[in-house]
């Protein structure tokens, strides 16, 4: 399962195989990218006006209308083995996905990406230890990391967040690290400093600009990860921990019900899939929106 | 791309799908129907699709439903039990109840284990003297710790003398922990892979399955007709069922509630199910609300059995309103209904007891089952109706066991099977050492007299009266809220004859049964 | 050369002793006690006595200083002793013995698979313009997100229990049956490979693309080859480099988290060890699984590094 990057970058070519153009390139959205951002504003709009917008309780049992059908009267999405309303869960289950995946993202954000601009700019020993702690990270296949924090910390979301920022870190510090390194050898960086800029001002002036977009496009791209590792997770029954709903264990528990009300596996089975594409379809048009000159690579 | 990068590439490709192709129709079809004619087949080989790794055994101890099974094929002890849930001679040729407290058990002749060594009254003697010792830590030791001594007057004959009558003696020796093994197992680090089954080890998998071959030395061989059962570790219950349903295996445990209709409408498969272990409610009785006996009794009247029977078990379960007493002998309304499903007078009593607004606590029940997380959730539910608002923590099982044994917790939802199908399993569920299975903190010397005065009575009255009163305490203090007892079942082939799903707390050992089962064509 | 793998492999020992303390380190910090873990065993309603305790507790080695405890555990893994498990008192490395070659099977045989066939489809897609194009990026966008634990369930709806054309799940070894031993990967293998599949068909175009442009490149077309031979020369084999390391990234991860697919198809390997030990809190368990997996992280990325070394001389500089 590819659970952390669903596409990896690259690790840092030799400069030499940039190509140069010559005409100026306009940016432009893709229609797949405006579709997948408008389904994460969706996504975002349920996660936070849950308590409003769920017809019901999403703990509230109702052993009489245990597995309603979708469609039914009042029960859009249907009910499943406990008769609990299973859009209210969705609703509510979104939230729970959003906010741990983005509180994890967030926060290997922030700390990975400071890392790497201080690895990169500085030529110290700060350099070699930093990128080596994150090699260290990275020798963690991530599920495994996350077991581990379950193991030793309990279930529940703080853990998660923990552990999930934890695995993400080394891939913001790896963007940032690599943008740093091209940029600031570049000339007119080198410019500034003779005229006697100092190091802030460079990084803030020259560098962060171009670290922001990889790092966006990473921060998407990571949050699409995290949602995939989470209900993983939920799945075996290590992550979120119930009757607090989460997409991952609707899906273990709706496969026990596979044969005879498959709905109850395949709802929340698509709300995952349906996620996670979205916003690996959005950090892939940013890409593209970013650099045009990666035209038809989409990666 | 050009023509010829294209011939090559689906050229690639055509080959793995054609293998594929050529492997899923290599696939035996599915079982061909036979029309009711019992010929034994050929080929009396068992696959056996376990819910579970077979633990390596440890001489004595309980290591739960697969230890039990896997103690069922290849262990027998002096006594086991039929297929009624009666207790039979075994290795012992035949026993004899002199006293209650004096057993005398004739071996049969020429008895001998998997390699072969012999079996003599010195070999029983020795088992049953660790088993009674501390250190074995053995799943019979409230009984056999009672064991003054075990006399071998000759090669053949056994008698055990205890310091005080129990009648359901026989029973602990009939539990598949109890095998009779060999001196080299007796200890807790020799695994305990040679005994003296019907079955016996010949190759085991790590992650796989055991196989199994019939053991010719067994005293009882000419009666075993399966040649080999191949056990299979299936883990994930959907994935067990769905072995069974594709032919793969042709027995399996631990069968799935939500998959007792489809096998049920499988004309070629046999369902068989028994309301065996329990579901229930322990409370930590040394501080707050719940040392409180009507508070406890409330929960009792709160919880809605019905509602878990539907939503946990899929209608599979066998709702408790006392303590469920399988084995039917001691099955009266004294026992079993005590409670009655009624929020309001919950209410009340909770009001009567100084907490006319409920009260907050915190539930524990473990994420790692999920028909206890389950009850757990629905408990919560339903104690939330009379006011009592818990939170729930579900912690991982060994963390859950643990809890519960240093008393870490104020209420909690767990479930387990009694060691015998008598009311001589309450004893270590209502009191004495600190374990995960009963309420900590809970010790009323009225009700243990009264418990151990049935163990001990002479006849049939006197054990009456005595469990009598002792079900009059239990409804009186609540130490524990019995909710209900789960169906357990097994589901196999319709080509299998002669298994039984053991009565009540044995179900877990209905194992012994492929002892007398075959494979019909 | 061979200063360059020496260096990079004993980077890489560093790197897994970092990882053992860290992991040692990590189970100290567990609140709870282990000797009452391995007594409590799996439903032992005994008494637990303090001389039962005392005594596991010796038996474990926990009575002595943790320095102690740490270099044992050290020497012990320099000759291959991973500690006993709490569970079953089975050496771990016989444990994870039993299982490795179970999960180095599938992921050996779906790296195959999906290798060829992602590198297969990015090529192809490469050369491909509009629609087409367009198409492949959802269709492997689809195929990254789609969880393989969903893939795997429907796949075993559809073609075991519905359609019965194939086993439910399950192991058999290639001595024991082989037929049924590749019956029973196929599944495992389509469920798994789909992902991995996407992703090096996503990178190979990418790369592709990249190379198709360079100077060079269209230094040999001008010389008049034929386009399908400067593909095959020139673009191809030049834009595998970064194919491979995402590759081996990827399969790399796909060592710890097979266990969403192991659980499935009852497939016995590591990932399901590791699950079990951590339900179990069997710590040395968790511990030797983290340890190998790591262990074995290192030496695919340090393979890589060296391959990459081979294909790319450029790379051998850092």
């Amino acid at each position: 399962m590819t659970a952390t990057t669903p596409a990896t970058e690259q690790p840092t070519k030799p400069a030499t195989t940039q190509t140069i153009r010559t005409r100026p390139v306009r940016r432009r959205l893709s229609v797949m990218t405006i579709i997948a951002g408008a389904v994460v504003v969706i996504l975002a709009l349920m996660a936070i006006f849950a308590p409003l917008i769920s017809p019901f309780d999403p703990i509230a049992q109702d052993p009489a209308i245990r597995f309603t059908p979708p469609g039914s009267d009042g029960h859009i999405l249907g009910t499943d083995q406990y008769g609990r309303d299973i859009l209210s869960r969705l609703i509510y289950g979104a939230r729970v996905e959003l906010l741990t995946a983005l509180s994890a993202t967030l926060i290997a954000a922030i700390i990975g990406t400071t890392i790497g601009l201080i690895a990169g700019y500085f030529d110290t020993a700060v350099r070699s230890i930093s990128m080596r702690a994150m090699d260290v990270l990275l020798t963690f296949p991530p599920l495994i990391l996350a077991l581990f924090a379950v193991t030793l910390y309990g279930q529940g979301m703080v853990t998660l967040i923990a552990a999930l920022a934890l695995l993400f870190t080394p891939a913001f510090a790896r963007v940032a690290f690599a943008q740093v390194l091209s940029v600031r050898s570049l000339e007119y960086v080198e410019a500034a400093k003779l005229y006697g800029a100092k190091s802030p001002t460079i990084l803030a002036k020259v560098i962060l600009p171009n670290v922001a977009g990889p790092t966006v496009v990473r921060f998407t791209l990571t949050i699409a990860a995290a949602i995939l590792l989470e209900s993983g997770l939920s799945y075996l029954g290590l992550g979120i921990v119930p009757p607090e709903p989460s997409w991952g264990s609707m899906v273990a528990e709706g496969q026990r019900y596979m044969s005879t009300d498959p709905f109850v596996l395949l709802i929340p089975a698509a709300a995952v899939v349906i996620s996670v594409l979205a916003f690996a379809v959005l950090g892939d048009g940013i890409r593209q929106w970013l650099d045009p000159r990666s035209g038809r690579n989409a990666r | 791309m050009s023509r010829r990068n294209r011939t090559r590439i689906l050229k690639a490709a055509a080959f793995p799908a054609l293998l594929a192709l050529a492997l899923t129709s290599c696939s035996s079809a599915g079982s061909s129907s036979s029309s009711g004619a019992t010929q034994p087949a050929d080929d009396q080989n068992l696959t056996f699709g376990v819910s579970g790794e077979f633990p390596v055994l440890k001489t004595g101890t309980n290591q739960g439903n697969l230890g039990w099974t896997q103690a069922a094929l290849i262990h027998r002890g002096l006594l086991s039990y039929d297929e009624t849930g009666e207790v039979v001679p075994a290795l012992a040729k035949s026993f004899d109840i002199v006293d209650l407290a004096t057993y005398s058990f004739t071996l049969h002749e020429g008895l001998t284990f998997h390699d072969g060594s012999p079996i003599t009254s010195t070999t029983v003697a020795d088992t049953l003297n660790y088993l009674a010792s501390a250190e074995s830590g053995s799943s019979g030791y409230a009984a056999f710790q009672h064991i003054t001594s075990v006399d071998t007057p000759d090669e053949l004959t056994v008698v055990v003398h205890l310091d005080a009558n129990n009648s359901s003696f026989p029973q602990y020796l009939a539990d598949p922990t109890a095998a009779i093994v060999p001196e080299s197992s007796l200890n807790a680090e020799t695994p305990n892979t040679i005994g003296a089954g019907p079955f016996q080890i010949v190759d085991q998998q790590e992650g796989v399955g055991t196989t199994l071959e019939r053991f010719d030395g067994y005293y009882d061989a000419d009666n075993v007709q399966l040649d080999s059962i191949d056990v299979r570790y299936y883990a994930d219950g959907t994935a067990r069922t769905n072995a069974l349903l594709s032919g793969d295996v042709d027995l399996i445990d631990y069968v799935p509630w939500e998959q007792f209709s489809t096998i049920e409408g499988d004309s070629n498969l046999v369902l068989t199910s028994q309301p065996g272990p329990l579901i229930y409610v322990q409370f930590n009785t040394t501080e707050g609300p719940f040392a409180d006996p009507q508070v406890r009794e409330a929960v009792a009247m709160a919880v809605n059995r019905d509602n878990i029977n539907t939503t946990v078990l899929e209608g599979n379960g066998t709702p408790v309103y006392g303590v469920a007493i399988p084995g039917g002998e001691f099955d009266t309304p004294a026992a079993t209904e005590m409670y009655e499903y009624d929020p309001e007078a919950a209410k009340e009593l909770l009001a009567d007891a100084g907490y006319p607004d409920g009260f907050a606590a915190e539930l524990s029940a473990t994420s790692q089952y999920a028909f206890l997380q389950d009850a757990g959730i629905s408990v919560q539910a339903d104690l939330a109706e009379i006011g009592i608002d818990v939170t729930l923590n579900t912690p991982d099982w060994p963390t859950y066991t643990q809890n519960a044994a240093a008393g870490n917790y104020e209420i909690g939802v767990v479930g387990g099977g009694g060691t015998l199908n008598d009311p001589a399993y309450l004893v270590p569920w209502l009191g004495g050492a600190a374990s995960y299975v009963n309420s900590f903190g809970f010790d009323d010397p009225a009700l243990n007299e009264a418990l151990q005065a049935g163990i001990s009575a002479a006849d049939t009255t006197a054990r009456e009266d005595a469990y009598n009163t002792a079900f009059g305490i239990i409804k009186e203090q609540t130490p524990i809220v019995q909710l209900i007892q789960r169906a357990q079942g097994f589901a196999h082939t319709a080509k299998l004859e002669g298994f039984t799903n053991l009565p009540g707390f044995l179900t877990f050992y209905s194992a012994l049964s492929l002892a007398d089962a075959s494979l019909s064509e | 050369m061979f200063l360059f793998i020496l260096k990079r492999l004993s980077v890489g020992v560093g790197l897994l002793f970092i990882v053992v303390t860290l992991v040692f380190i990590a189970v100290q910090t567990v609140p709870g006690d282990p000797a009452m873990i391995v007594l409590i065993g799996s439903g032992n309603t005994s008494e637990i006595t303090p001389e039962a305790l005392q005594a596991t507790r010796e038996q474990l080695g926990l009575d002595q200083p943790i320095l102690v405890q740490y270099v044992t555990y050290l020497g012990g893994l320099l000759t291959g002793n991973l500690g006993m498990s709490f569970e079953n008192r089975q050496p771990v490395t016989d444990l994870i013995a039993a299982r490795l070659p179970n999960t180095l099977e599938l992921i050996a045989i779906v790296a195959v698979v999906s290798i060829a066939a992602g590198i297969a489809l990015g090529a192809w897609a490469a050369q491909r313009r509009g629609a087409v194009n367009s198409g492949v990026t959802f269709l492997t966008s689809l195929g990254i997100s789609a969880p393989v634990y969903v893939l795997g369930t429907v796949l075993v709806f559809v073609f075991a229990v519905t359609l019965r054309v194939l086993p439910a799940g399950g192991f058999t070894s290639w001595a024991d049956d082989p037929v049924r031993h590749l019956q029973l990967l196929i599944l495992p293998v389509i469920a798994v490979s789909v992902g991995l599949t996407a992703v090096i068909a996503r990178v190979t175009r990418a790369s592709v693309n990249e190379t198709s442009q360079q100077d060079w490149v269209r230094t040999a077309r001008s010389w008049g080859l034929q386009e399908p031979v400067v593909f095959r020369t020139a673009v191809l084999r030049n834009s595998l480099t970064p194919v491979a390391t995402v590759a081996a990234l990827e399969i790399g991860i796909l060592l710890g988290s097979t266990v969403l697919v192991e659980r499935v198809f009852s497939w016995p390997g590591l990932s399901t060890l590791l699950v079990d030990g951590v339900a179990a809190r069997d710590y040395p368990v968790i511990q030797g699984v983290i340890i190998v997996t790591a262990a074995l992280f290192i030496v695919i990325n340090i393979l890589v590094d060296v391959l990459y070394g081979v294909l790319d001389p450029r790379a051998r500089q850092s």
